[in-house]
């Protein structure tokens, strides 16, 4: 937040789109219905890992069902996810295989004129199925020498074998780490494990498809990318991209699971080409539980580091179980080791990041994409060896921390920029009063049933993926601004608001810049068609690269306005300023030192309009040449029942550095919400297989996949947020980025409270209360307190 | 896979005024009970039921009531959970009931959902068969021979359950009602349970009942869910508690023996392991609360 003065920046105003959600005429992707539309269902493996021997669609036929078949498909390999570019992405995936690899991997679909019909028709396909060897662990599907989950993948055009399930690896290696732990004083050494993760946004994946006269397509899928997924519609189904049209309606929820192009779509669109009649289908809850989840991670992470706190070296050896196809797992290993090495400086650094196949649910990007996974590991050293260096755990960070003025590549290690902004400090001190870290318990001094910890945890995101030098992500946001002939703005981009309010920050910036009232900025409906590309929203990526190309572009155009203002009040365009004036509902060009010779931003537009001057319009792509890291830091006090080793969350302190803030209230709602999924993550929040079957142990039913709920979270005056005052000086008015960095630091911070009341680190999440109690009971076994099984006697609750 | 699909199946739905017009459509083979249909249209979702009738009974007078007499609470079937929890007469005499029913679902399941439909979905974790188990509270059921008017017979409510999501109803019978004898003077009844959220399935729930004798405890009743096939009573700890004198560590000595009354398992919710460690400590919260509750000091 900086102390600068805005007429909208750090301002709340009722959101755009606000009326509209809350009175329910807000169109999310379920609601799209349309003339002549068929309803489609999508047929789904009951089986892990199969091939198709035969199938037999004649029932589903017999009630009048279109039917799509693997070999209706194109059978070209590529992937769902086109953040990457073209030579760091593997391609293992067909639009339907009959090849099926987890249970719930679409084969078939089929398609009718009522959802009932198409259930009835989706029962009546007989399949008869070749069963193959499954793998559910890392371990089974790393001995496999045959009948492996994919025998080849493609990069480009050149097909890779695979062996032994492993998808890929990556390994990055910076200085002398032998050296480096030969000169450490003290080293710390933990194995940690994060959970399958499963997005739970409100509204499961769905599409809309209608094929045109023309050939063309139209499309209203759930999506974060609108033009990835045209990119993609084009190529496998051959159309032009002239003809494809993919709408922007607002998501129902994302958390990273839209980030790809979801099977869903392209299926949706192949059974509207075969059928000739527009198709919708939505995936009910079950089929999107099997559909996607967070990467789950298990990794050594040994850190070094003298006497004095300073860090000499790590090594950290990954693994990652990403389930039945590669969601693009070769970047997210090269950010889980990006996370780490721009948390804390390490001279001396080894990583290994292995991918493998296994016979689940797709992995993908979530709030954080290997962040909170890391940042789980690697605050939870930081605070072991705080303790084992006898320092205290905050100023270990706070001198060690990579900030101001140094280089960090935290989207992996082809993306570095500097830091130019940098609250970390405040963020770790003001958080630190405020919680009364120093007040903090002993843990080894508690005694009772009920026992209070205070935790603390730091990180940060990157505010996308821009650099200097591009790397191996693509960002850039293609976006037009234009002056209406009333004054009014017209923002139009591909670019997606997933309900942080990016838009409406895009909007406050425009309406600073031109001093226009925020009524007058408006975002235009948006369809690739009519808009350039834009990679997606996503990393966080949002504000700082997105808002931020739009207050670019609308630079350009005020520039174009105050030209025809010059000519108009005779002064150059170099002396005219703007303000807002809101009593008439209208934005004021005047000149510097005369503010009597002025004149309306709607009498300039219609003026240039009535002389042929033309419209104050441009449109551009803009790249961001840098991500700056989004820094949190949160402080959470827990309580422990020793006895039942159920948690509760007292109170949060959460610190935020997003530079200028430019919608506070959202931006409060996004560290609440991150802090929610993150404690959900620490505490509750995984979906397990069973092997026998190679079902969800929850069987995809929501009743058992569980969320915290509100009355499970502190109440909302013991939830404290602040942010740190700090200007980013390459961000849009000094803005950066919040949304997974509101969640990255959470899981650790959470953990580090369970130690701090239990003394007992837990490095596997999530730490469930058979967990703790599990280990209390072990604990006291070791010291002999207390015979095991014998509860303390303890007063009434 | 399951999926809570659009329902695709074709079934008649029987929408019937009067209690015998519900029972003559209900002894036809392949007719289900709907009430809230807070269970059973999850289970039509998952193809786990295939019904070809349902039966709805919510809004029969003669199962819509909650009233008071001869001694006994008595609830029809169709009474809503929220109409319980909220009715003055429960709220009065029986709190310990009101904290089992409050924790089933939220607000909008409890607005639909019936207490005889928590007994018929004999769920083993289900949140209400414990307390009615220490209560005594008795099951009405209700049937006809077509032409006879409703038959009904009573039984304890202990005997209803035979085995996971099994009861003792025979096609064309349907809980009549609920009834549970006021509680004498100097006894207290209380329930535990322990989630994985507050909006969830018991992981364990127990419910205990106490009938005081000055210092003494007179009778104990003792039941758990979620630890065995179905809810289950305690005897072993009801034993060592009667006729015994308060004090000296009696309930948690007591609640240590829970081990011999139950045989929890592992499931998506949590481990048998846990289960058997925790039962002993809800047991003995229960048992202080409800003797607090009979007006027993300590």
């Amino acid at each position: 937040m900086s102390d600068k003065t805005y007429y909208f920046l750090g301002k709340d105003f009722p959101r755009k789109e606000g009326r509209a959600r809350v009175t329910g005429r807000e169109v999310y992707p379920s609601d799209v219905v349309l003339p002549g539309m068929l309803y489609g269902k999508i047929l789904r493996s009951p089986r892990p890992h199969a091939r198709i021997k035969s199938i037999d669609f004649s029932g589903a036929q017999k009630l009048g069902a279109v039917v799509l078949a693997p070999n209706d498909t194109p059978q070209e390999f590529f992937n769902v996810r086109q953040v990457s570019v073209p030579r760091s992405t593997y391609k293992d995936w067909r639009i339907l295989s009959d090849h099926v690899r987890q249970v719930g991997d679409p084969y078939a679909a089929v398609a009718a004129e009522t959802e009932e019909l198409a259930e009835q028709a989706a029962e009546a396909v007989q399949v008869e199925w070749e069963l193959l060897p499954a793998y559910f662990s890392i371990e089974e599907a790393m001995a496999a020498e045959d009948n492996l989950i994919h025998d080849k993948v493609y990069l480009q055009d050149k097909e890779i074998p695979i062996q032994n399930n492993i998808a890929c690896t990556r390994e990055v290696t910076e200085g002398d780490v032998d050296k480096g732990f030969a000169e450490a004083e003290v080293i710390v050494e933990n194995e940690f494990v994060t959970p399958r993760v499963y997005h739970c946004q409100v509204e499961p994946r769905g599409c809309t498809c209608r094929p045109e006269p023309d050939g063309g397509i139209t499309v209203w899928p759930s999506t974060q990318a609108l033009h990835n997924t045209r990119i993609l519609l084009g190529q496998l189904f051959d159309i032009p991209l002239n003809k494809v049209n993919v709408i922007r309606i607002t998501g129902g929820g994302h958390f990273g699971s839209g980030i790809h192009t979801n099977p869903v779509i392209l299926i949706t669109v192949a059974l509207a080409l075969k059928a000739g009649k527009p198709v919708k289908i939505l995936q009910s809850r079950e089929e999107d539980l099997y559909d996607h989840c967070r990467y789950p991670t298990r990794y050594t992470l040994k850190i070094g580091a003298k006497k004095d706190g300073t860090l000499t070296a790590g090594q950290m050896k990954a693994w990652v179980d990403i389930g039945s196809h590669h969601v693009q797992a070769l970047a997210f290993l090269g950010v889980l080791a990006g996370w780490w090495h721009s948390l804390y400086r390490l001279p001396n650094m080894r990583y290994q990041g292995v991918a493998v196949y296994t016979n689940k649910a797709p992995t993908c990007a979530m709030q954080g994409y290997g962040a909170p996974q890391v940042t789980f590991g690697v605050e939870t050293t930081m605070t072991i060896l705080a303790e084992k260096l006898n320092l205290d755990p905050i100023e270990l960070r706070a001198n060690n921390y990579v900030g101001l003025g140094e280089i960090f590549w935290g989207q992996g290690p082809t993306i570095r920029s500097l830091i130019h902004s940098d609250g970390v400090k405040e963020l770790l001190y003001t958080g630190a009063e405020k919680i009364g870290w120093d007040k903090r318990p002993d843990p080894k001094a508690q005694s009772g049933r009920l026992r209070r910890g205070i935790g603390v945890a730091r990180g940060f995101h990157t505010s996308g993926t821009g650099a200097p030098v591009p790397g191996e992500v693509k960002d850039f946001t293609t976006v037009q601004v234009k002056v209406n002939e009333d004054g009014s703005i017209d923002i139009l981009t591909a670019l997606m608001d997933h309900g942080g309010g990016t838009l409406d920050a895009a909007a406050k910036l425009v309406a600073e810049e031109f001093g226009v009232p925020f009524d007058k900025v408006g975002i235009s409906p948006a369809d690739t068609r009519s808009t350039g590309y834009d990679v997606c929203t996503h990393a966080t990526r949002g504000v700082y690269c997105g808002a931020g190309a739009v207050l670019d572009v609308a630079q350009d155009t005020k520039k174009i306005l105050l030209d025809y203002a010059s000519r108009i009040l005779n002064a150059p365009a170099d002396s005219l300023k703007t303000r807002p004036d809101e009593a008439e509902n209208e934005g004021i060009i005047y000149v510097e030192g005369m503010p009597e010779k002025n004149i309306t931003i709607r009498e300039v537009a219609q003026t240039a309009m009535n002389n042929d001057w033309g419209t104050a319009i441009s449109a551009r792509s803009v790249r961001k040449v840098n991500c700056p890291p989004a820094y949190t830091t949160f402080f959470v006090e827990v309580e422990v029942d020793m006895e039942t080793g159920m948690v509760r969350i007292l109170r949060v302190v959460a610190g935020s550095d997003a530079g200028t803030v430019i919608n506070p209230a959202l931006a409060k709602g996004q560290l609440e919400g991150g802090f929610y999924r993150g404690a959900g993550m620490a505490l509750l929040e995984d979906t397990d297989y069973d092997p026998k079957t190679g079902q969800l142990t929850n069987r995809g039913l929501l009743t058992d996949y569980k969320m915290l709920g509100a009355v499970d979270l502190p109440d909302p005056e013991k939830f404290e947020i602040f942010f740190a005052h700090t200007y980013e000086p390459t961000g849009p008015m000094g803005a950066k980025g919040i949304g997974e960095a509101a969640l990255n630091p959470v899981p650790a911070a959470v953990a580090a409270a369970i130690h701090n009341a239990t003394g007992i680190w837990f490095t596997k999440l999530p730490i469930l209360p058979e967990d703790i109690l599990r280990a209390v009971r072990e604990e006291r076994k070791r010291d002999g307190k207390k015979a095991p099984g014998k509860p303390q006697a303890v007063p009434e609750r | 896979m399951s999926s809570t699909r659009v329902i695709s199946v074709d079934f008649e739905c029987r929408i019937p005024r009067k209690l015998e017009e519900a029972l003559e459509a209900l002894n036809e083979e392949g007719s289900q009970v709907l009430a809230g249909g807070t269970d059973l249209l999850n289970n039509i979702k998952i193809n786990a039921v295939k019904p070809s009738r349902l039966v709805y009974v919510l809004g029969i007078p003669e199962l819509e009531f909650i009233s008071v007499e001869g001694g006994r609470l008595i609830v029809g079937a169709a009474a809503l959970l929220s109409d319980i929890e909220h009715n003055r007469q429960v709220v009065s005499r029986f709190p310990a009931l009101v904290e089992a029913i409050n924790v089933i679902g939220g607000t909008q399941i409890r607005n639909m959902a019936t207490l005889a439909g928590n007994l018929c979905n004999a769920s083993p974790g289900a949140d209400t068969p414990p307390i009615l188990f220490v209560l005594d509270a008795e099951v009405e059921i209700c049937w006809t021979n077509g032409g006879t008017g409703a038959q009904r017979s009573r039984l304890p409510v202990g005997g209803f359950f035979t085995g996971p999501k099994k009861t003792v109803l025979k096609q064309g019978q349907i809980v009549h009602s609920v009834s549970i004898p006021l509680p004498p003077e100097h006894s207290g009844a209380a329930f535990r349970r322990l989630a994985r959220v507050s909006l969830d399935i018991a992981k364990i729930n127990c419910a205990a009942y106490i009938e005081r004798d000055g210092d003494t405890v007179h009778e104990a009743r003792i039941a758990l869910g979620s630890v065995a096939p179905t809810p289950v009573r305690a005897p072993t700890i009801e034993k060592a508690l009667d006729g015994r004198r308060y004090g000296g560590g009696l309930f948690q000595e007591a609640a240590e023996l829970v081990e011999e009354d139950i045989a929890p398992i592992d499931d998506v919710r949590s481990t048998a392991e846990y289960r058997r460690q925790i039962a002993s400590l809800l047991v003995r919260e229960a048992l202080q609360e409800a003797w607090r509750r009979s007006g027993g000091k300590g």
